[in-house]
């Protein structure tokens, strides 16, 4: 999310400066700006730019004021908390279940249900592999590697096998 | 008085006046305590915190949430972390926990009544990730 937060936020501010540019253009009465201006298409384009920079500012402006709560999995010790976030473990997941052979592609989601914490993996097999024999490895992988990284132990690993990378796809 | 509102916690007060210590520099000290600890990537400071980062200002405080009881003589740390991979966080938490409340302790002398560790990452080492891609390519 921060990633995509910052890329627009660069945007963002060509659109600013964009704006400033073309205004103080216009105001200083460059001729090909004043003429550009008054045709339609302009008026449209005016439009269009006014509502993406509107619809920014309310972003960036009430990105930090909602408070975001982060899902985490609470660990209470004498000192305080010990708070694991979902994204962590998530993460965790993900990269534990990439090491297994013959995945080619997947994602990984992590749900918190009563009883225990539970991961789904949704993954792309390469051609020419046993899916079963990948799926408990997969579940064993990951399994293993959250209880080794947050000793968080793990209700349960549901493997979705979503397709067949194609065979052209040489790894 | 006071520098910015509720920016101070009262340390001690004898005979010669009392002395004074911004929630800045708490914050300051845990943030270093907790980058300290093995198995700590990064602290986290959100998008915000990233950006100011970018433009060179390295913020020492980033990641930590203090808050001073009223009568100044306890606070309470929230630290926000990424943890790097291959530590067992449980472990990296409880470190963090020991070292941030010895060094506040230590330094301040206020007490401290709980440490909060957010973990909300992980980290793993780029050279680590090219290790990776070679053996999905063999």
């Amino acid at each position: 999310m921060a990633v995509v937060d910052r890329v627009v936020l660069r945007i963002y501010s060509a659109l600013v400066l964009l704006g400033l540019l073309w205004a103080v253009l216009f105001v200083s009465g460059t001729s090909e700006v004043v003429y550009a201006a008054s045709t339609t298409a302009a008026v449209e384009a005016t439009w269009t730019y006014v509502a993406v920079v509107a619809i920014l500012s309310f972003r960036y402006l009430f990105l930090r004021l909602v408070p975001r709560s982060i899902h985490s999995f609470v660990k209470d010790t004498e000192v305080g908390e010990i708070r694991i976030s979902h994204e962590t473990v998530r993460e965790l997941a993900h990269r534990a279940a990439r090491q297994v052979k013959g995945v080619e592609r997947l994602s990984a989601r992590v749900d918190e249900a009563p009883e225990g914490l539970m991961v789904s993996l949704r993954v792309r097999v390469l051609p020419h592999v046993d899916v079963t024999a990948m799926s408990d490895q997969l579940q064993r992988a990951v399994i293993g590697s959250i209880r080794d990284a947050t000793s968080l132990a793990v209700l349960a690993v549901h493997v979705q096998v979503a397709g067949l990378a194609p065979e052209t796809s040489q790894r | 008085m006071s520098i910015n509102g509720a920016l101070r916690s009262e340390a001690g007060s004898g005979d010669q006046g009392t002395t004074q210590i911004a929630n800045e520099v708490i914050a300051v000290i845990s943030g270093l305590a907790a980058t300290e600890v093995r198995g700590v990537a990064d602290m986290s400071g959100g998008v915000v915190g990233g950006i100011a980062e970018r433009l060179g200002k390295k913020n020492l405080s980033k990641g930590v949430k203090v808050d001073v009881s009223p009568d100044d003589q306890q606070c309470s740390v929230d630290v926000a972390i990424i943890a790097e991979y291959g530590y067992r966080i449980p472990e990296v938490a409880g470190e963090i926990q020991d070292s941030v409340k010895r060094a506040i302790e230590g330094m301040t002398g206020l007490e401290v009544t709980a440490v909060n560790v957010n973990v909300l990452g992980i980290a793993f080492r780029t050279d680590e990730r090219e290790d990776d891609v070679k053996e999905r390519v063999r």
